[in-house]
């Protein structure tokens, strides 16, 4: 049976060796020990369905409202995506959506004429349908379309076009078809021989989709369709073309976006709930604000200045609306949206001072040391943290007129045993974001009393926050981190045990690059664990649907 | 199957139907608009205590549990008391039965989550890396396996506060929950809908929409064969999506019989905006609870669950000081702040029960023809028990469910008793509910009638 990368430490114990320090080991043995992973077959994610019709279809067209939700797996919706599955609703959304796609494409004339490579001749003009189902099908299933899948789609086309008076409505009939079909709305992997390594690779046309939707989140274009029908693309010159080709297209923007709200978790910020009594400075559109900062600093760092990305950690570069720079107590500079600007001298720095960490890792009415340290220790170095147990008394102690600061309340949790043996690795680090309150403002007393922000990271002391990012953005458990979410994220499936071996190589060549983002994607797009595939997995396992 | 009968009087089946509006021919349905849910003398079934009308769900789910001390209302059998925080029930108390003490039988491995799993499925919480899904089908998927089919919906999730809910089909399955009552609305009366006892338009798409999923299901088959095991088993349940929803673009062809309880509520608002950072969660839930119970007198769906919070939600009630699940931890006791947050909840899980007593069927109302079942992922949320799940059973599906009394489970039964009752009450025939610790193949058998 699969093993899937998952540390399940069940005893306290274990959770301590869990958070030893690992350097990741330099490679030097080609070619890899890795055994590759069986094939999969994920379901394009929202954001991939709505940049697959905005793609192939035309960049105007609204994609539906509503479509099944992402299945989140190790923090990742990209790697939930091939263990989800569609409920009955979700077939009936499927359906919406492909009919609305589909009038929307014949409502406007020009938009129908850009997609027909012919022009009709009559009602029920076979060939030009014909036509049309090779050209977008292809794009749409993103891999050349059989004779007889191209026969079946066009007799829906013309039974259509007669049925209800009209070419266009041929067009509108075969979309809907090829919008609800398994080859649209998932990515299948089968493989084909590997007469490099022996065992298993993916086709070339599931090589495509799968570097398309790692370094686009998207379909592949045509040059790329082309580079897999050719057999290009499988040479070692031929990909290394595409990635440049595809890694300098302003779709690659898109792709380290989405890559960075999976990976930090950015989507819990659309549920941002503050009491505004307590913070005036919220309100039901701050979370929003808070996540295009972030998205917009990983992308100028990574995209725009190819910068060494321990700066996430560090610039004190970031770009604020004036929401944001209200609670920076910065001025605005921009009347609408994000705009780019210095944080002033001052202990906020980087990613962890960002509103968007310190306002969804807290309460409504607080701050929270826990939830943020188990943020860092669980996105930024890919520590396993295991739940409290349940059935224990999760309950803080009150402010009191001796216990005034969030601070002095958690020593509850170093004084209990049971709760100590994991806070003592969570709340020492959280306890350095104490500067800043629920929402991420800056403040220095709680309830009268000075806040001390000292706290330690993997034993090693710190004072505040521009030291405790210092800290981890020095850890090599950080490059590691960003590695092994970025394989995880491209393969768009579990992580294997198999494949340890190949992150780190990878972790090893992030480092070399001096943590260069751009040259981890090229290295991930270009790794022998992002090509082969093992057997198919054919044992049933044991949950019962 | 006895809803067989609701369609077996028109003398034509489904594919008749169908095969007619390929071949071009638009079939009128010759039949007068019959009373549904009578029998062929105008009076409701009387066989085996059956009334005539279908069995009908419906799930009220809140997040973050209840003070067992304050909700366990004093007294037993049918000479009760309810308690405080079951006070807003007062209205409707011999229409229902309050069962408390059952405690949930699965691994409490993590918190809340375990709990969901174990009250709503019965069984543990897969855990996923970092994430969580279900085992298995939730109960009121379960019982839309059941008596979901033959209807226009075959279930309906909704729920005044946004989330995903957790109507599972099984591992990693949402139905998710619709969160706009604006958006419901115009799904169920909408594009679609004809009123009970009208003939529908013959709308000339359907057939070609049902010939594309014909088409469609065909090739999932194929893909079937190049993919692995639990890949296969994904594409199963996108080939069941498939053929359920054919089977409900032929039942929009059918001329729906007539239904006396059936009107179209009034559209919802666009929005309920949140007023000073607090969602209107009772006005939300007042809109869907009314919306539902006609849904259901006009059957296009005889499953619903209502998601009314999440386990971990940390929305502020009216009132209170801060998040609901923050409060439960970090109140001190008694919990004041708690307590009438859990009042709130009661009160819109009333606002639900009523608002179905209020539809008139026949002799009793739609809500003595169903069951609904009111519960929580957790007993005491602070500590995140597994014990004193709170059940709040509403209508005797006909009579098969006791009512107008407090069952209390001393020996702390395992809550999965109480959920297979509720299943078999309402049609769902099932041998167990749950598997492990969480496995009942016996009823309650002190509730069932």
């Amino acid at each position: 049976m699969l093993q899937f990368k998952t540390p399940r430490f069940a005893a306290a114990l274990a959770l301590l060796c869990s958070f030893g320090c690992q350097t990741p080991a330099k490679s030097t043995a080609v070619p890899l020990a890795i055994s590759p992973a069986p094939p999969a077959l994920p379901r394009l994610t929202r954001a991939q369905y709505e940049n697959s019709i905005h793609d192939v279809l035309g960049a105007d067209l609204v994609p539906p409202a509503t479509l099944e939700p992402d299945v989140p797996y190790d923090d990742l919706y990209s790697v939930g995506a091939s263990v989800a599955k569609t409920s009955p609703r979700g077939i009936e959304l499927y359906e919406d959506g492909a009919r609305n796609l589909a009038t929307q494409v014949i409502a406007k004339p020009e938009r129908l004429a850009a997609l027909l490579p012919c022009t009709a001749t009559s009602t029920t003009d076979g060939a030009c349908l014909d036509a049309f189902v090779a050209k977008v099908g292809g794009k749409l299933w993103r891999r050349a379309l059989t004779g007889d899948e191209r026969a079946v789609l066009v007799a829906t086309g013309l039974q259509a076009a007669a049925k209800l008076g009209g070419f266009q409505y041929g067009v509108s009939y075969t979309l809907v078809a090829m919008l609800q079909s398994p080859r649209f709305l998932y990515r299948p992997e089968v493989g084909e021989p590997d007469p490099d390594h022996g065992g298993r690779r993916l086709t070339a046309f599931e090589l495509a989709s799968r570097l398309s939707h790692f370094l686009w989140n998207g379909p592949p274009d045509d040059a790329l369709l082309a580079a897999a029908q050719d057999g290009s693309l499988n040479t070692e010159d031929g990909i290394g073309a595409q990635i440049d080709r595809m890694m300098a297209d302003a779709k690659v923007h898109r792709a380290v976006r989405n890559f960075a709200d999976e990976w930090l978790q950015l989507r819990d910020l659309l549920d941002l709930n503050k009491d505004p009594n307590v913070y005036k400075h919220f309100s039901s559109d701050l979370g929003a604000s808070a996540r295009e900062e972030t998205l917009s600093l990983v992308e100028y760092l990574a995209l725009d200045q190819d910068a060494d990305f321990r700066e996430l950690l560090l610039t004190r570069t970031t770009f604020v609306d004036r929401r944001l720079a209200a609670i920076y107590d910065i001025p605005a500079v921009s009347d609408k949206g994000v705009a780019k600007v210095e944080q002033p001298p001052g202990e906020r720095i980087g990613l962890l001072g960002q509103v968007s960490f310190l306002a969804m890792r807290a309460h409504p009415v607080s701050s929270s040391p826990t939830l943020r340290g188990k943020y860092v220790r669980q996105m930024l170095l890919c520590d396993h943290v295991p739940n409290p147990p349940a059935g224990l008394n999760t309950a803080l102690p009150e402010p009191t007129t001796t216990a005034k600061t969030m601070r002095e309340r958690l020593t509850v949790h170093m004084s209990v045993p049971s709760c100590a043996n994991c806070h003592k690795f969570i709340d020492p680090i959280g306890l350095g974001f104490e500067h800043f309150d629920g929402i991420g403002r800056f403040r220095t007393t709680e309830n009268g009393e000075n806040i001390d922000t000292t706290g330690t990271l993997d034993d090693a002391p710190f004072a505040d926050l521009t030291s405790l990012a210092n800290d981890v953005a020095q850890s090599p458990k950080y490059p590691a981190c960003v590695a092994q979410k970025m394989f995880a994220y491209a393969v768009g499936r579990p992580v294997t045990d198999g494949e340890q071996a190949q992150l780190d190589v990878l972790g090893a060549a992030f480092v070399d690059s001096g943590l260069r983002l751009k040259t981890l994607m090229r290295a991930v797009a270009l790794s022998e664990g992002f090509r082969r595939i093992g057997a198919r997995d054919d044992t049933v396992t044991g949950a019962t649907p | 199957m006895k809803s067989g009968r609701l369609y077996g009087n028109h003398g034509l089946s489904r594919r008749t139907l169908l095969r007619g509006l390929l071949g071009g021919a638009v079939v009128t349905i010759g039949l007068p608009p019959l009373e549904r849910f009578l029998n062929a003398n105008g009076t409701a079934y009387a066989a085996s205590g059956d009334d005539g009308f279908p069995r009908r769900f419906g799930l009220f789910f809140w997040g973050n549990g209840i003070l067992p001390a304050r909700w366990t209302p004093t007294g037993k059998g049918t000479t009760w008391e309810l308690s405080d925080q079951l006070a807003p029930l007062a209205a409707m108390k011999s229409k229902i039965t309050v069962v408390s003490g059952t405690k949930v039988g699965v691994p409490n491995s993590q918190p809340h989550g375990a709990g969901a799993a174990g009250v709503l499925s019965g069984m543990p919480l897969l855990m996923q890396g970092n994430n969580t899904t279900f085992g298995g089908p939730s109960i009121d998927q379960l019982i839309a396996n059941a008596i979901g089919n033959e209807t226009r919906f075959r279930s309906l999730e909704f729920g005044a506060a946004p989330g995903d809910g957790y109507s599972y089909n099984g591992p990693n399955s949402l139905n998710p929950p619709e969160s706009s009552s604006y958006a419901l609305f115009q799904r169920i009366f909408g594009t679609g809908f004809t009123m009970p006892g009208d003939t529908p338009k013959i709308d000339p798409t359907l057939g070609l929409r049902q010939s594309i999923l014909d088409s469609v299901g065909e090739d999932i088959k194929r893909l079937e064969m190049d993919v692995g095991a639990a890949d296969k088993q994904r594409l199963e349940q996108h080939f069941e999506g498939i053929r359920l929803l054919e089977k409900r673009l032929v039942m929009l062809q059918e001329a729906p019989a007539k239904l006396d309880a059936c009107k179209v509520p009034k559209m919802p608002e666009l929005d309920y905006p949140d007023i000073e950072g607090r969602p209107q969660l009772q006005l939300k839930n007042q809109v869907f609870a009314e919306m539902m119970a006609y849904s259901l007198a006009c059957d296009q769906v005889r499953v619903f669950s209502n998601w009314f919070t999440h386990p971990v939600n940390n929305l502020l009630f009216q009132n209170a000081p801060t998040g609901h699940h923050e409060l439960t931890h970090n109140e001190p006791d008694p919990q004041p702040e708690v307590h009438k947050i859990t009042v709130q909840i009661v009160e819109a899980l009333a606002a639900q029960i009523a608002a179905l007593d209020a539809i008139q069927e026949g002799a009793g109302t739609l809500l003595d023809h169903m069951l609904v079942v009111g519960t929580s992922e957790t007993g005491l949320a602070k500590t995140h028990s597994l014990e004193e799940i709170p059940l709040v059973l509403a209508g005797s599906a006909g009579g098969k469910i006791k009512v107008g009394m407090h069952y209390r489970s001393e020996g702390g039964e395992n809550t999965s008793k109480v959920m297979l009752s509720v299943c078999r009450a309402v049609g769902a025939d099932l041998a167990k509910y749950g598997a492990e610790g969480g496995e009942a193949k016996d009823g309650l058998s002190a509730i069932e009638a």
